[in-house]
């Protein structure tokens, strides 16, 4: 019961994150539909596991570990979906509510073997979502990996805390839209746009921001 | 009263302290203009305050330099002045909530307040003062517009509720903050944009720099000749000589004096009168390129371009240990070395500065060096200029990349602001290269007539000749160029322009001047680069900087004679 708890918490950060919005303990609370003030023991352990970054009464930031799992989670979760409505027939308000429980119980392979068989859809059924990749956060595209003119929200930011403080200082926050306003070429940098701000920032930098295209 | 104004980089208080206190500093659109603080007085409430200009920081973590003075100085200040970019609050507003947790008395100058109304942004300025819990005045520094308010408002600020905050609680905050007080109305491209567009994309950007740069390079040379030729030759030549030698003919019809003073013989480059030489070089060969170039670079900063020459410049710099940011000193050490070297502040490593600085000490001609070049060999022809600069882009390449390996340490990638393009205004421009040409002019003038002095005591006593004919013979070996070049040589150690005058004196065919010309840029900066350069690099690096200025002198001087003569 415990770790199915813990999965349902990674589930709603992602999704938070997925929305562009911020994942405070309140927001998850919300989205958990539970009461803020148990939503901190939870996020206490989260951290302790080094599945998420959280210090009270800050914002809660998945770690690569924490990002693995909760995309993993999503990703069963909308297989179920796709399954439950489009091979059982099952209607279209029931679905979600079926995968949130069957999810927790499925293996890897097993969701793997479901993918194959209805040939690897990419949205699930009932909000049209992204269904993430089994090799998340590793196969997101990069800033680097969007065309000239391409636009993409930022997910997950990889690399150090330095790193990470000083790339939001400009203005590079996940949840944020960014769009590829020019790539220079023999390996040169990107120029982003962010909000208001332009940025130009090196193709090793941009490798570090993990994004979802729009 | 100690007054701070702090702000992220490039919103505008440079401009803003330039205003408030009537002391001139340079102001620019790029980020990272003011390196080092400047200090003024205002009046504020009948009462003298100190204001001082903290170089642009977004944050107040101390990462780099910049940042550093910034977090160093926040603490001995009694007001806060937090310039905020009314066009992009979102970001500035990560640097306010960090200004406020300090405690001291703030106020908030929401700068560009007339750009923001130009982009759509609409800011309730009443939910903003509620929100962060002081007073915030809107401005325009540019125009002044808002000033008269904000000195008056100076003794309301009041520190707010002091709140510490996690990094992600800050931007959480923001959030709330905006979506209250920030309305968006999307408005349309405007022409703008479309430069702004055009002017960084690779494919249609990388043109344009080129063609910009060729443009700019074309005028400055052909207008400074024309300058020279049609402006300040007769003036100097048909008014001024005449005039000044009927005033000092009289008393001192011939002898040492007259000599000193009007020089050995008419020639105004090769006589070596302080009166004739000394003000013909800095003032009929030099000062109109250092017009025609600040004017030039003034605009490219005011609108805000060299951030793109910066990224489009990116990988080319990257290679050699450095970043796109690296040409934004580079740049500067066109006009002066000085500013050159303190702009690589910018730079986030010691690696990178050690770099940047000995890659404009030892192969980026200064003005004075660019206007020997220019003045003394486009007579002879095109080609001879070519040829100075392309062995100088060799150079510059060749040292960059070997200093890359053998330097350790890192060399991160660009992360760089681009501001938008901002019509330059014609007040702010002039002014601009007023205070840069004063500059010049104050520090030019007294060492070229001090050197033209002592060259001019050399020669009459015969000292030139012995030195060229005890040093000569080694030079004449080593680079093929006559042993009289040493003079020039020894006096381009205090002013590189000052040099110019020696040179032209010494017979030389066009190739022995173009090598005297490329030793003249590499061998060793003047006394005042010096210094910076010390000051900059600490003793060990300062070091190895002249170690290398004396072999990449040494080599290129070898190769050249064996090549060109």
């Amino acid at each position: 019961m415990q770790s199915e708890n813990r999965e349902e918490y990674l589930e709603a950060i992602y999704g938070l994150l997925e929305d562009g919005k911020e994942a405070t303990p309140t927001q998850i609370a919300r989205k958990l539909g539970i009461n803020p003030s148990s939503v901190s023991e939870m996020l206490k352990k989260l951290n302790t596991e080094g599945c998420v970054i959280w210090k009270p009464y800050g914002n809660v930031e998945l770690t690569k570990k924490g990002f693995k799992k909760a995309s993993g989670m999503k990703r069963k979760h909308r297989l179920l979906e796709r399954f439950l409505y489009d091979v059982l027939k099952i209607e279209i308000e029931k679905v979600h509510g079926q995968a949130c429980r069957m999810e927790h119980a499925l293996s890897d392979d097993a969701a793997e073997a479901l993918s194959k068989l209805m040939s690897h859809p990419d949205k699930c059924p009932d909000d049209n979502k992204r269904i993430p990749q089994a090799t998340e956060p590793e196969s997101l595209k990069t800033l680097t990996d969007l065309k000239q003119g391409e636009t993409a929200s930022i997910v997950f930011l990889e690399g150090g805390d330095e790193f990470k403080s000083r790339i939001r200082s400009v203005g590079v926050v996940e949840g944020k839209i960014a769009k590829v306003v020019a790539r220079e070429p023999f390996g040169g940098p990107l120029v982003i746009k962010v909000g208001a701000t332009q940025i130009t920032l090196g193709r090793g930098m941009a490798s570090k921001v993990r994004v979802v295209a729009r | 009263m100690k007054i701070l104004l702090i702000g992220n980089p490039n919103v505008g208080k440079s401009s803003l302290f330039s205003r408030l206190t009537g002391v001139e500093v340079v102001c620019s659109n790029y980020p990272g203009t003011t390196v080092n603080y400047s200090s003024g007085t205002v009046r504020c409430a009948n009462e003298k305050a100190e204001i001082i200009d903290v170089p642009g920081t977004y944050s107040l973590k101390a990462e780099n330099p910049a940042e550093k003075v910034a977090t160093d100085m926040i603490k001995d200040g009694d007001v806060i002045v937090n310039v905020v970019d009314a066009t992009n609050l979102e970001r500035n507003l990560n640097l306010t909530l960090q200004v406020l947790e300090y405690g001291k008395p703030t106020i908030i100058c929401l700068n560009m307040s007339d750009d923001a109304r130009h982009l759509g942004i609409e800011i309730d300025k009443q939910g903003l003062e509620d929100a962060l819990g002081v007073p915030i005045v809107e401005t325009v520094a540019l125009t002044g517009q808002g000033l008269k308010e904000l000195i008056e408002k100076i003794p309301l600020a009041r520190s707010a509720p002091a709140v510490k905050r996690s990094e992600g609680d800050r931007w959480k905050e923001i959030g709330r903050i905006l979506e209250k007080t920030q309305k968006r109305h999307d408005k349309q491209h405007s022409l703008a944009e479309l430069l702004e567009d055009a002017t960084i994309k690779p494919l249609t950007g990388i043109p344009i720099a080129l063609l910009t740069l060729y443009l700019l390079f074309t005028i400055i040379i052909g207008a400074g000749q024309m300058l020279t030729q049609y402006v300040i030759d007769p003036f100097f030549k048909q008014l001024y000589l005449p005039a000044i030698k009927a005033a000092v003919e009289p008393m001192f019809p011939a002898g040492i004096v007259h000599n000193l003073l009007l020089g050995i013989s008419d020639d105004p480059v090769t006589g070596l009168g302080m009166l004739t030489t000394g003000l013909y070089i800095p003032l009929g060969m030099i000062l109109p390129f250092v017009i025609l170039f600040y004017l030039a670079l003034g605009l490219l900063e005011d609108i805000g371009y060299l951030p793109r020459i910066a990224t489009l410049m990116d990988n080319v710099m990257h290679r050699i240990g450095l970043h796109g940011s690296a040409i934004i000193p580079a740049i500067l050490g066109m006009g002066c070395k000085v500013p050159g070297i303190l702009a690589t502040r910018i730079l986030e490593t010691e690696k990178q500065r050690f770099i940047s600085a000995a890659l404009i000490a030892i192969s980026i001609p200064c003005l004075a060096q660019n206007a020997v070049i220019v003045s003394l060999l486009m007579r002879y022809g095109i080609q001879y200029v070519a040829i100075v600069y392309a062995t100088l882009i060799i150079i510059h390449i060749v040292i960059g990349l070997i200093l890359n390996k053998i330097t350790k340490g890192d060399s991160p990638e660009i992360l760089l602001e681009i501001p938008p393009y901002r019509a330059p205004s014609f007040q702010t421009t002039i002014k601009k290269t007023w205070i840069r040409v004063k500059y010049f002019l104050k520090d030019a003038l007294p060492y070229i007539i001090i050197g033209v002095f002592i060259a001019n005591i050399l020669f009459i006593t015969g000292t030139t000749k012995r030195i060229a004919e005890t040093a000569g013979p080694t030079l004449t070996a080593a680079f093929g160029i006559p042993g009289d070049a040493v003079l020039a040589i020894l006096v381009g150690f205090v002013r590189k322009d000052a040099a110019v005058g020696m040179l032209a004196t010494i017979p030389m065919t066009p190739m022995q001047l173009t090598i005297a010309c490329i030793l003249l840029v590499t061998y060793f900066p003047c006394i005042a680069t010096l210094v910076v350069l010390y000051n900059e690099l600490g003793i060990k690096n300062f070091l190895k900087t002249i170690g290398l200025m004396l072999v990449v002198t040494f080599v290129t001087g070898t190769i050249l004679k064996i090549l060109l003569l």
